[in-house]
C-alpha cells in the first residue's frame, strides 16, 4: 500500500506570548500511515499529541518539516487550496464538538457541504446527512438542537459533520475525552467501524491506552519524540 | 440548508448581543438622516417663505432710480407676443412712515405699494382680493402685528414726494423735502395667500408693509412730476407672470415702451422748426447724449443754468447796482449759422440787450458769472468765472403765462412760479430781487440773458447726472427721425427698466449661504463616529464570543473569503436594522432638532418658522450611507479573525492571545513619530500665536495633532506595559484589548477636545465698543432714516433745516452713508444673498477704525479699473454668506442698467458691517446718480450723551422716521448666531461624550464579566470584594484618566494661541464648567461599571462552577 500521509522533520516551537524564550514542543518528527489504516497517537499532557494532529489537518503552521497527504504539502497551499482540502480530504473530529448552537444536529452535519468546493446540495445532501446520523444512531435526534443532546451524542453529531464530504483522512482530537467511559467505548466503536466499513484514514489522538489499542497502530509521545508502540 | 441559514442562526443566537450592535449603527443613522432631513426642512421652510414673498411672479421690471407710466402693464398686456400666455401688473413701491394720528403707533421704513387689483392676480388666492375702491390701507401680516391696530383705525401715511431728479443735484428744487401723506382707515391685513409679504429682498427681517390703492397714491405723490403731460399715473415696478424666457419678454417690452417711459420729450419749440430733446430729469444723462448724437451728430446741444448773478466788476461802488441777481445762462455750441458765430471763443459770453444796458456793457467788456455747483452732502459751493462780452443779442420774445423759453428746461420750483418771490430752487436767495427783475420774469420767464459755449457751460456746470438740458434739431423731418431712431436705439435699460428673474432669484436664494444639512453633519459627526465605534465595540465582542465557530468553519474547509461573507453578512443584516430603526429615531431627532431651532436655537435660523419636510432622497441617501459606514466598519473589525490560525480560534475562543512568534518585529520608530507630532503641535501653536492665524484652524490642527499623538502614546504605553507581578493580573487583561480601550479613550478624548473648543470659542459681546479698532469701529450707535437726508448733519445747512441744537450736537462723530439696498447677507440672514447692499462711505472719515485683516480703506480709493470699484466687506459675510476671497468680483447694474463690477480689496473683522458692501461714496454717487441723500448714519458719541443726543436727533429728524439701533446690540445678534451654532454643536458633541461614557461603562462591565471567574477564584482565596473593586478601580480609572487629559490637553493647546493673543474669544467660564461635568460624569460611569460588573454573585465561587 502507498504512503497516504507522510510526515518529515516536523518541528514545532511556541513563542510565549508576552515575551519571553520560546517553548519547543518536538522537533523532526517523522511518520508514514498508509492509507485506510488506523493510527493513535498517545503521550501525556502537554506533549504535542494535538500540536501534531492540527499540524497534520493544517489548522497550525510548522516550525519547520513538512506534512505531505497524498504527495502534496499541506502548508505550501494558497489559503483557497488549503480551504478546499480540508474540506473535501480531511474529516475533523475535536474533543469539545464544536457543534453551532442555533443549528439542529441535521443541520450541523451538513455544515462543511456549504463550504462552496462542490459536493452535494440540496435534498440529496439531506439524504446524505441523515443517513449519517443513522449511521451513527442519532436519525431519531436530527432536528434536536446541540442544547437538547447529551455530551456523547453530540460528539457522534461531530463524527458525522466529519463524514459529509467523505473524507479520505479523518482526524480526531481527543474524541472521548469530554465523554465518560461507556460513551467513550461507544465512540470509538463507531471510529473503527466507519474506517473499516469506508477505508477512511483514521488518526486519533487519544490519552487513553484502552481506546488507543482498538487502532491498528498506536504510536507515542516520548520525551518529544514520537515512537512507535507495539501492540 | 443554504448557507444563508447559518447566517440567519447566528443572528438568531446573538440578537441580544446584536441588538446592542444595532443601536450603535442607528444612533449613526439616526444623526445622518436626521442631519439631512433638517436640511431638507429648512430648505423647504425657505421655499415656502420665498413661495409667499413672491406669490406667482415669475419676473419683474423696475426702475429703481425712475418711475414709468402704469400704462406700460396695459401695452405690454394688449402687445404680447409669446408662445405663452402672460399678465402684467404695475405697482409703485416706495418707502414712507406710519402712524396714528395721535402718534402713540408708529412705524418707520415700512415698504409701501400702490397697488392695483392686478396685484392679486399673483396671488395664490386670487378671489381673496379686497375691495381696494374703498381707499383703505391694508397691512402684511408683520406690520400689522407691530402696531397691533384694529381694522377701521384711521392711519398716517408719510411719503417722500418723488423728485423730477436727484435731490442732490443743483437746482432740483427746495432744500427740505417734500412729503405727501394720507389720512385713511385701517382695512385690515392681507395674508401670504393675499401676497400680503409680497417683498423683493430675500431677507429674515418681518415684511413691513402698507398697501394702498395705486390710484390713491399716484394722484398725490405725482401731482408736480409731470408739469407738461400734467400725467400721474406713474410705477416703478412691472410684475409679470409667464412661462416665457427673459428675452422674450425684453422683446415685448422693446416693442411697447416708449420715449415717455424714459421721461424723454422731443419738444417743439417755439422758433421755427426747431425741436428739442428733453428729460423730465433736467439733466440729459451723457448715454443719452451719446446715442441721440449717434443718430443725428448734427444736433445742437445746450446746457442752460441758473446763475446767482452776472456781475461788472466794479471797484469802490456798491456791488448791488452793478449786478443782475439769479439769471438764467445758456450755453450753446458755436456754428457758423448759430446764434454764437463758429469763431467763439470760451471766455466769450454773448448778453441779451436787456442784460448789457442793465449792466450797461458793450463789446469787450469784462463780466462775471457767479454760481453755485454741488459739493458732498449737496454743500453749495460758490464759484466765479469771467468773461468777455463777445456779442450783444437782440431782445428775445415774450413768453406767455404757463410757457418757458425754448432754452430753458422746466427747473422745479422755479418754472412754475408765478414771480421771483415764489422762486424755491434750492439755492439761498442772497441778492435782492429788483422790481426790472421781476419785470423780466414776467415778461420772458426763464429766457437766458446770457449765453456762452456749450463747453465753458459744462465746464462750470457739469455734474453726474449730465451736461446737457436739452439737444436741439432743426427741421421736422430731423425731428421725426430723432423721435423714431432714438425710440429705436435706446432701450428700456438704457433708462433704468431692468428686469429680474425674480423666481430664479427667489429659487437660487433657497440654496442658502449655510446648509443646514452640512451643518448638522458636521455637528453630529462626532456622534456619529462615537455610535460606530460603539457598534463596532460591541460588534467586535459579539465576534470575539464566536472565535471558535470561525475557527471551526476554516478547519472544515471554509475559505476566508467565505468566511468573510458569512460575518459580512451578519452584520449587513444588523446594520440594516439599525439603519432602519435609526429612520424612525431620526424623526424623532429631527423634530427636536427643528423643535430647538424654533426655540432656544432660534437665533441660528433668524426665527424662521420651520416645517419639517423631509425628502426620500435624504432619506435614502442617509439609510444607505449610515448602512455602509456601520457594514464597513464591522467589516473591519472582524478582519482580524480571519487572520489568525485556526487552531488558535478554536482553542482560544473569546481570549485569543496573539502568538507572539507569529509577529514581525519591526523597528521602533514610533515613538520618535510621536515626538515629531507633539513638536509639530507645540510649533504650530506658538507660529498660531505670533502670526495671528485664524484661531478655528489653528485651533483644530494642533488639537488634531495633540489628539493623533496622544492617542499614539497611549497605545504605545499600553502595548509596551509590562504586568506588574504585585497585581492580580486579570484586572490587567483589559490591556491586552488595546483596541476597545483604544475606542473607549478615543471618544472621551475627541469628545472633550470638541466640547471644549466650542465652550472656548463662544463669543462674548465687545468689552470696549469705544476702541476704534474694534467691532464697532468706535460708533455707538446706527442711525436709519425711512427718507433719505440729503444734508450733513453735522453741518449748518442741516443744523438749519433740522433744528439741531449746537450745543447737543456738538463733539458728535457722525458719518453719513449712501445706501443702494440689497439682500441682507450676514449671517441673520438664511437666503442667499444675491446681490448684498452697497453703501457709499465717505473714507476720509474712516481712517482708523475697524481692525483690518487684510487692505484698509485708502484701498478703496481709487477704481481698480474701468467699470471696476474696490470694495471693504466683513470676513464673516466674505466667507460665509458671499463665499468669496479678496479678490473675487461682484456684477451689478446701476439705476442707468449700466453693469458693473465691485472686487473685494479689503477685509474687516468681527465688525457690524455684517450683510453689506462698502465702497468709496465718490464711486457711488457717479454710479447711482439718480438716487441721492443718506440714510444710514454710524453715530461717534460719549457714553453719558449718547441718549440725549440721539434722542435729539429722532426728534428732529421725526418726519424722516429715524430708528436707531445700539451697535453692541447688533454685534451681539451677530455673534448670538455663531454661539447658537457652537450650543448645537456642544450639544451633538456631549451627546458623543455621553456615548463614550456608555462605551466606557460597558468596555470596564464586559472585561469584568470575561473575569468573573477569576474574581471568583480571587475571592475564594482572600480577597474581599472591596479590595478587588478597589484594584479594578485603579485599573479602569486610569481609561478616563488618559481620555480627559489627551482631550484637555488637545483643547487647551488649540486654543492657547488666541488666549495668548488675547483676542477676547476664549471663554473660560465654559471650558471650566464643562471639564468638571466631564469629569464627574466619567468618573461616576466608572464606578457604576464597577458595582454592576462586580458584586458579590459575581465573585462567588460557588455560583462560576
Amino acid at each position: 500500500m502507498s504512503n497516504f500521509l507522510e510526515i518529515k522533520n516536523l518541528t514545532k516551537a511556541y513563542s510565549a506570548p508576552l515575551g519571553g524564550s520560546s517553548s519547543l514542543v518536538f522537533s523532526d518528527l517523522n511518520l508514514l500511515v498508509e492509507a485506510g489504516k488506523s493510527l493513535a497517537i498517545v503521550g501525556p499532557s502537554g506533549s504535542g499529541k494535538s500540536t501534531l494532529l492540527n499540524l497534520i489537518g493544517g489548522l497550525d503552521r510548522p516550525t519547520g518539516g513538512e506534512v505531505l497527504i497524498e504527495g502534496k504539502n499541506v502548508h505550501q497551499q494558497s489559503p483557497k487550496e488549503a480551504a478546499c482540502f480540508r474540506n473535501r480530504t480531511l474529516g475533523f473530529v475535536f474533543q469539545s464538538h464544536h457543534l453551532l448552537p442555533a443549528l439542529s444536529a441535521l443541520e450541523n452535519v451538513m455544515i462543511p457541504a456549504l463550504a462552496g468546493h462542490g459536493g452535494a446540495s440540496g435534498q440529496a445532501l439531506q439524504n446524505q446527512a441523515l443517513e449519517l446520523l443513522h449511521e451513527v444512531g442519532l436519525s431519531e435526534r436530527a432536528n434536536h438542537l446541540p442544547g437538547q443532546l447529551s455530551g456523547g451524542e453530540r460528539q457522534r453529531v461531530a463524527v458525522a459533520r466529519a463524514l459529509i464530504n467523505g473524507p479520505r483522512l479523518l482526524l480526531a482530537d481527543e474524541p472521548t475525552g469530554a465523554l465518560d467511559q461507556a460513551k467513550a467505548e461507544s465512540l470509538m466503536e463507531l471510529l473503527v467501524r466507519l474506517n473499516r466499513e469506508k477505508e477512511t484514514t483514521l488518526v486519533v489522538v487519544t490519552h487513553a491506552v484502552s481506546l488507543a489499542n482498538q487502532m491498528e497502530e498506536v504510536w507515542a509521545f516520548d520525551d518529544g519524540d514520537l515512537k512507535k508502540v507495539d501492540s | 440548508m443554504r448557507i444563508w441559514r447559518i447566517v440567519f442562526a447566528n443572528l438568531k443566537y446573538s440578537k441580544r448581543q446584536h441588538l446592542g450592535t444595532s443601536l450603535g449603527a442607528a444612533l449613526a443613522s439616526m444623526i445622518l438622516v436626521g442631519a439631512l432631513t433638517v436640511g431638507d426642512s429648512v430648505r423647504a421652510s425657505l421655499s415656502y417663505q420665498a413661495l409667499e414673498r413672491i406669490g406667482k411672479i415669475t419676473h419683474l421690471f423696475i426702475s429703481e432710480d425712475g418711475y414709468f407710466h402704469a400704462d406700460l402693464a396695459n401695452r405690454m398686456q394688449a402687445g404680447w407676443k409669446g408662445n405663452e400666455s402672460a399678465q402684467f401688473a404695475p405697482v409703485l413701491m416706495t418707502q414712507g412712515t406710519l402712524a396714528s394720528p395721535d402718534g402713540k403707533v408708529r412705524a418707520s421704513g415700512v415698504q409701501v405699494l400702490g397697488i392695483d387689483d392686478r396685484f392679486f392676480d399673483f396671488a395664490k388666492d386670487p378671489k381673496q382680493a379686497p375691495d381696494l375702491k374703498q381707499q383703505n390701507f391694508w397691512f402684511s401680516p408683520d406690520l400689522a402685528n407691530e402696531l397691533g391696530v384694529k381694522a377701521g383705525t384711521r392711519m398716517i401715511l408719510r411719503v417722500e414726494e418723488p423728485s423730477l431728479f436727484s435731490r442732490d443735484a443743483p437746482l432740483s428744487g427746495e432744500r427740505d423735502a417734500r412729503f405727501v401723506s394720507w389720512n385713511r382707515p385701517f382695512g385690515g391685513v392681507l395674508n401670504s395667500s393675499q401676497l400680503g409679504k409680497f417683498s423683493l429682498r430675500a431677507n429674515m427681517e418681518p415684511i413691513r408693509t402698507v398697501f394702498a390703492p395705486l390710484s390713491l397714491l399716484q394722484e398725490d405723490m405725482f401731482v408736480n412730476f409731470d408739469p407738461v403731460g400734467e400725467r400721474t399715473d406713474f410705477a416703478n415696478l412691472l410684475l409679470v407672470l409667464t412661462n416665457e424666457p427673459e428675452n422674450i419678454l425684453e422683446e415685448n417690452m422693446e416693442r411697447v415702451w416708449t420715449l415717455s417711459d424714459a421721461g424723454l420729450d422731443i419738444k417743439k419749440l417755439q422758433s421755427n422748426e426747431a425741436w428739442s430733446l428733453r428729460t423730465r430729469s433736467v439733466f440729459l444723462s451723457d448715454s443719452i447724449v451719446d446715442k441721440a448724437m449717434e443718430i443725428n451728430p448734427s444736433l445742437q446741444g445746450e446746457f442752460t443754468y441758473l446763475v446767482n448773478a452776472i456781475s461788472k466788476p466794479v471797484i469802490g461802488q456798491d456791488q448791488s447796482r452793478s449786478i443782475i441777481p439769479y439769471s438764467m445762462v445758456c450755453g450753446v455750441e458755436p456754428r457758423a449759422e448759430g446764434l454764437l458765430s463758429g469763431e467763439w471763443s470760451d471766455d466769450q459770453i454773448a448778453l441779451n440787450q436787456w442784460a448789457a444796458q442793465d449792466l450797461n456793457l458793450s463789446l469787450g467788456d469784462r463780466v462775471s458769472l457767479q454760481y453755485y455747483t454741488v459739493g458732498e452732502s449737496r454743500e453749495l459751493l460758490q464759484s466765479l468765472e469771467s468773461f468777455e462780452v463777445g456779442k450783444i443779442l437782440p431782445m428775445p420774445k415774450k413768453i406767455d403765462s404757463g410757457q418757458e423759453s425754448d432754452w430753458t428746461p422746466r427747473f422745479p420750483g422755479l418754472s412754475d412760479a408765478e414771480n421771483c418771490g415764489e422762486w424755491d430752487t434750492g439755492i439761498p436767495i442772497k441778492y435782492k430781487i429788483r422790481p426790472k427783475d421781476e419785470k423780466y420774469w414776467d415778461d420772458f420767464r426763464g429766457s437766458p440773458k446770457a449765453f456762452v459755449s456749450l463747453l465753458a457751460a459744462q465746464e462750470m456746470w457739469g455734474n453726474r447726472w449730465g451736461n446737457h438740458t436739452g439737444l436741439r434739431a432743426f427741421g421736422k423731418r430731423s425731428a421725426q427721425r430723432l423721435q423714431t431712431d432714438l425710440q429705436e436705439k435706446l432701450r428700456s435699460s438704457d433708462s433704468g427698466l431692468r428686469i429680474i428673474q425674480l423666481k430664479n432669484d427667489a429659487k437660487n436664494a433657497v440654496s442658502g449661504p449655510v446648509d443646514f444639512s452640512q451643518l448638522f453633519l458636521a455637528f453630529g459627526f462626532f456622534v456619529i463616529l462615537a455610535g460606530v465605534s460603539l457598534s463596532a465595540m460591541l460588534f467586535g465582542f459579539s465576534m470575539e464570543q464566536r472565535n471558535r465557530q470561525v475557527g471551526l468553519f476554516f478547519a472544515l474547509g471554509y475559505s476566508p473569503m467565505r468566511v468573510k461573507v458569512l460575518t459580512w453578512a451578519e452584520a449587513g443584516v444588523v446594520c440594516l436594522l439599525g439603519s432602519l430603526m435609526g429612520l424612525g429615531w431620526a424623526w424623532f431627532f429631527g423634530k427636536g432638532i427643528l423643535a430647538m431651532l424654533g426655540g432656544s436655537w432660534g437665533g441660528a435660523v433668524s426665527n424662521l418658522q420651520i416645517i419639517y419636510a423631509p425628502t426620500a432622497q435624504s432619506i435614502g441617501i442617509g439609510a444607505l450611507g449610515s448602512f455602509c459606514m456601520g457594514l464597513f466598519t464591522l467589516a473591519w473589525v472582524s478582519r482580524k479573525q480571519s487572520r489568525q490560525a485556526p487552531v488558535a480560534l478554536l482553542n482560544g475562543g473569546e481570549f485569543i492571545v496573539p502568538c507572539a512568534g507569529s509577529e514581525i518585529k519591526k523597528p521602533d520608530g514610533g515613538r520618535w513619530f510621536l515626538v515629531a507630532i507633539w513638536t509639530t503641535a507645540i510649533l504650530l501653536s506658538i507660529f498660531g500665536w505670533l502670526n495671528q492665524l485664524p484661531v478655528g484652524p489653528t485651533f483644530f490642527g494642533v488639537g488634531a495633532l495633540v489628539l493623533t499623538a496622544g492617542l499614539g502614546g497611549f497605545f504605545r504605553f499600553h502595548k509596551k506595559t509590562k504586568h506588574n507581578v504585585g497585581e492580580p493580573k486579570f484586572l490587567l487583561q483589559l490591556d491586552r484589548r488595546i483596541g476597545r480601550k483604544l475606542i473607549v479613550v478615543g471618544i472621551l478624548a475627541v469628545g472633550s477636545f470638541l466640547v471644549i473648543g466650542a465652550g472656548a470659542f463662544r463669543q462674548k459681546a465687545a468689552e470696549d465698543c469705544s476702541k476704534l479698532d474694534s467691532g464697532t469701529g468706535g460708533f455707538s450707535h446706527i442711525l436709519k432714516t425711512s427718507l433719505p437726508l440729503y444734508d450733513d448733519l453735522l453741518g449748518t445747512e442741516a443744523e438749519a433745516l433740522f433744528d439741531l441744537d449746537p450745543g447737543i450736537m456738538n463733539g458728535v462723530s457722525l458719518v453719513s452713508l449712501r445706501v443702494k439696498d440689497g439682500d441682507d447677507a450676514s449671517c441673520l440672514n438664511l437666503n442667499q444673498a444675491q446681490t448684498p447692499p452697497l453703501y457709499g462711505v465717505p473714507l476720509g472719515q474712516l481712517s482708523g477704525r475697524f481692525e483690518f485683516v487684510e487692505g484698509n480703506w485708502s484701498a478703496l480709493s481709487k477704481p481698480i479699473a474701468d467699470g471696476i470699484y474696490p470694495a471693504l466687506v466683513d470676513q464673516n459675510t466674505l466667507m460665509w454668506a458671499l463665499k468669496k476671497k479678496v479678490g473675487d468680483q461682484i456684477p451689478y447694474t446701476n439705476g442707468e442698467g449700466k453693469t458693473f463690477k465691485i472686487q473685494i480689496a479689503a477685509v474687516v473683522k468681527g465688525s457690524f458691517l455684517q450683510g453689506g458692501l462698502y465702497f468709496a461714496e465718490e464711486h457711488w454717487v457717479k454710479l447711482f446718480p439718480g438716487r441721492g441723500g443718506y440714510q444710514n448714519f454710524w453715530i461717534d458719541v460719549e457714553n453719558d450723551r449718547q441718549q440725549i443726543v440721539l434722542n435729539h436727533l429722532k426728534d428732529r429728524l421725526f418726519n424722516y422716521g429715524p430708528e436707531t439701533q445700539l451697535i453692541q446690540e447688533r454685534l451681539h445678534r451677530l455673534k448670538e448666531v455663531e454661539n447658537t451654532y457652537l450650543s448645537i454643536f456642544q450639544f451633538l458633541g456631549g451627546l458623543g461624550v455621553i456615548l463614550g461614557t456608555f462605551g466606557l461603562l460597558v468596555a470596564i462591565m464586559r472585561n469584568l464579566w470575561e473575569r468573573r471567574k477569576e474574581q471568583a477564584i480571587l475571592n475564594a482565596i482572600g480577597y474581599s470584594l472591596a479590595r478587588l473593586r478597589v484594584l479594578a478601580w485603579k485599573e479602569n480609572i486610569s481609561l478616563v484618566a488618559w481620555g480627559l487629559s489627551i482631550g484637555f490637553g488637545a483643547g487647551l493647546l488649540g486654543v492657547l494661541p488666541a488666549i495668548l493673543s488675547s483676542s477676547g474669544n476664549f471663554y473660560l467660564g465654559g471650558v471650566l464648567s464643562f471639564g468638571v461635568t466631564l469629569i464627574c460624569v466619567t468618573v461616576f460611569s466608572v464606578f457604576l461599571a464597577i458595582r454592576l460588573g462586580l458584586n458579590e454573585e459575581s465573585s462567588n465561587l460557588s455560583s462560576r462552577e
